[in-house]
């Protein structure tokens, strides 16, 4: 009996000496770090989410999809090349079924398709009720906590931002469950008509790399150099729109045109109030994921002829290099954020929203409530696959930790990054001399200033900054000049193509001229704000 | 993306880790209940800390039965085979634990870790609080 023990012990320890030294070289093949990373999420993937046993029904919409396993077959095996061959399939949505055809997308991005849950496309021809457009996409949500892209997204709606239907449902392919996916809208021609803008079809450009041919990735074009370098989606009449496209590509990019006459091309082209809207989104949302070469769509409305942004795949806190007060993603960015004025009314949007999100609570509030609708789902989601390392082809299967840990580090970072901006939208310290009639200011906070005073005083004031005549409006019962503050490009060499730039503030050294004499009623305030300066 | 033997090496260590993370729960299951089988027996009557058989036998059971998740009805028809046999041979002995692991490789391939163990801790319990005499 002992001897056998002993031979038994000696087997067994010879097999945890074998088992070992396995893992010890795949550990030295791929790197302690990057070995460290796949195995905490294959540990914790494997015996900690098959602790939960509920089979959660509610809360989330279920796509069933069916489609022929061989066709499926044949499309896993030639990923990413297969993404753009449809098969027919029936898409199951609240007990109706569509038919549509199926494709996997998104060859760029591995973890669109490595690993068992896989982005895919939808094209109805009679799309259901439940969302109403002619392409749908189902992705596998990027971040661990599925809820990135989603509340990027809302955040922009909020700000009045057009933006896709998004969605988070569950998903069945061939009663096989893929888990919880989220349901994005692709853009096209039905864009304003699904939303009862427009009766017929629009003009809709997609910013994005170029379609995949002859199994080699599209190319990478700077979308503001060349009007041919945006695609033009669905069978809308193209002729005004490529020529109104044309014009504004000209206006980015055209040589020796001012800021002012640039900036008036610019706001016949574009509707300025909802680009603005769409910066200040940038800002807050913290993107950094649209940028020179993709991820962009612009629609032309037909009420006005002037093009609108669609905010597409605003991934949340994809931090902008350097902390920017103001982000250059793009070249219509650098031409847009040379005003003073615009600069002026984006942060004043980016302000109205960042008090709603994060003061009055609104942004936690709708986190809290689309994540107890997914919790169940992502708790019995045995198929969540994301990267688990920096590296992209190390897409794998992460756990319910890591999906927990991620939900609270966006949220915990958000939260700082918008205290944060409110800070430095807020705070505004100005030094203030008098010195007869002038007053000289200076700041080295980035808050433009406001100086008002009173209409009904008898006497008419003309000031003069830095002996330039300040122009003044009158509003409400007082005179308000805005005093912009000047910015400075962060490369040495400016060039509107140059990815993550910035403008940089400039610290603020200023003389008020006010002739005859300074009014009793003046004031200085904050031009976001309109809070007393410190 | 670097190469594509580089992800498959990703994907292989991804796997291996969970073989690994799988085997080790066992081998805990199998050392506890071992353990507590043993421990009302005289010491000439107590098996070895860890019942190789068994532990190899089960955890071919936790594999059969995650690798065909398509057609649950058919990895248990042949789970139940795998412990039938084991049962039958002479390999595994004492039965009793040989079905109580069974049971528990059972519910850990059908991803049931939590009645798997709440199972190893009940019968921990039972086994702890029974007389050795009957096993």
């Amino acid at each position: 009996m002992s001897g056998r023990r002993t031979s038994g012990g000696a087997g067994a320890w010879m097999v945890a000496v074998g088992l070992i030294a396995i893992t010890v070289v795949f550990a030295a093949l791929l790197g302690p770090g990057r070995a460290a990373s796949i195995a905490l999420a294959s540990i914790t993937s494997t015996l900690v989410d098959d602790l939960y046993e509920g089979h959660p029904e509610g809360g989330l919409p279920l796509l069933s999809i069916t489609v022929s396993p061989a066709a499926l077959d044949s499309l896993n095996s030639d990923l990413p090349w297969s993404g753009g061959t449809n098969i027919r399939s029936t898409v199951e949505v609240g007990g109706v079924e569509y038919p549509a055809r199926f494709r996997y997308r998104g060859a760029l991005t591995p973890s669109h398709f490595l690993g068992e849950k896989r982005s895919f496309r939808l094209t109805f021809r009679d799309p259901p009720p439940q969302f109403p457009y002619r392409k749908v996409n189902v992705i596998n949500p990027k971040s661990f906590n599925m809820l990135n892209n989603h509340m990027g997204l809302w955040i922009g709606g909020r700000m009045g931002v057009p933006v896709p239907h998004d969605e988070l449902v569950r998903v069945e392919v061939n009663g096989t469950p893929w888990g919880v996916m989220e349901l994005y809208e692709q853009p096209g021609d039905d864009f304003l008509r699904a939303r009862g803008l427009s009766d017929d079809r629009v003009a809709l450009y997609k910013g994005d790399f170029g379609p995949v041919r002859d199994r080699t990735l599209g190319a990478r074009n700077l979308l503001w150099q060349d009007a041919g370098h945006w695609q033009f989606v669905g069978r809308a009449d193209s002729t005004t729109a490529h020529a109104r496209l044309g014009a504004l590509v000209r206006a980015v990019n055209g040589h020796g045109l001012s800021v002012e006459a640039r900036a008036d091309s610019i706001a016949r082209l574009l509707n300025m109030d909802i680009y603005l809207r769409y910066l200040a989104a940038l800002w807050v949302v913290n993107t950094s994921h649209i940028d020179q070469y993709h991820n962009q769509f612009l629609v032309l409305d037909p009420k006005d002829g002037r093009f609108v942004p669609v905010l597409w795949d605003a991934l949340l806190m994809y931090d902008q290099a350097g902390a920017p007060r103001y982000f250059i993603h793009d070249a219509l960015a650098y031409r847009v954020l040379q005003v003073p004025q615009w600069r002026l009314q984006r942060d004043r949007l980016a302000w109205e929203a960042l008090k709603e999100l994060q003061r009055d609570g609104l942004f936690r509030a709708r986190w809290d409530e689309v994540q107890d609708r997914v919790r169940p789902h992502l708790l019995a989601d045995r198929n969540k696959f994301a990267n688990v390392t920096l590296r992209a082809e190390d897409v794998h299967r992460y756990s319910i930790l890591h999906a927990i840990r991620s939900g609270q580090g966006i949220q915990q970072r958000a939260s700082t990054y918008w205290d944060g901006l409110l800070t430095r939208i807020e705070q505004c310290r100005v030094n203030v001399q008098h010195r007869g009639n002038e007053l000289v200011l200076s700041t080295t906070d980035e808050c433009p200033l406001e100086l008002s005073w009173a209409a009904n005083d008898s006497t008419q004031v003309a000031v003069l900054l830095n002996g330039a005549p300040l122009h003044s409006i009158e509003q409400g019962g007082y005179h308000r000049a805005v005093i912009h503050r000047n910015v400075a490009h962060s490369s040495a060499q400016p060039d509107i193509y140059l990815q993550d730039q910035q403008f940089k503030v400039e610290p603020l050294e200023a003389t008020l001229t006010f002739v005859p004499s300074i009014p009793a009623s003046v004031r200085i305030t904050n031009a976001i704000t309109h809070a007393p300066v410190e | 993306m670097r190469t594509s033997s580089d992800r498959w090496l990703g994907a292989l260590f991804h796997g291996w880790v969970e073989l690994l993370s799988l085997f080790g729960v066992l081998f805990l299951v199998v050392l506890l209940l071992g353990w507590a089988w043993g421990r009302a027996l005289r010491p000439a009557d107590r098996g070895p800390a860890i019942n190789v058989a068994m532990l190899l036998g089960s955890f071919g059971v936790v594999l059969l039965l995650r690798s065909m998740q398509a057609d649950v009805r058919a990895a248990l028809v042949v789970a139940a085979a795998v412990l039938v046999a084991g049962a039958l041979s002479r390999m595994v002995r004492p039965l009793g634990l040989w079905w109580l692991l069974g049971i528990a490789a059972t519910l850990l391939g059908l991803h049931l870790h939590l009645s798997a163990l709440l199972f190893v801790l009940l019968c921990l319990l039972a086994l702890l609080l029974s007389p050795g005499q009957r096993r």
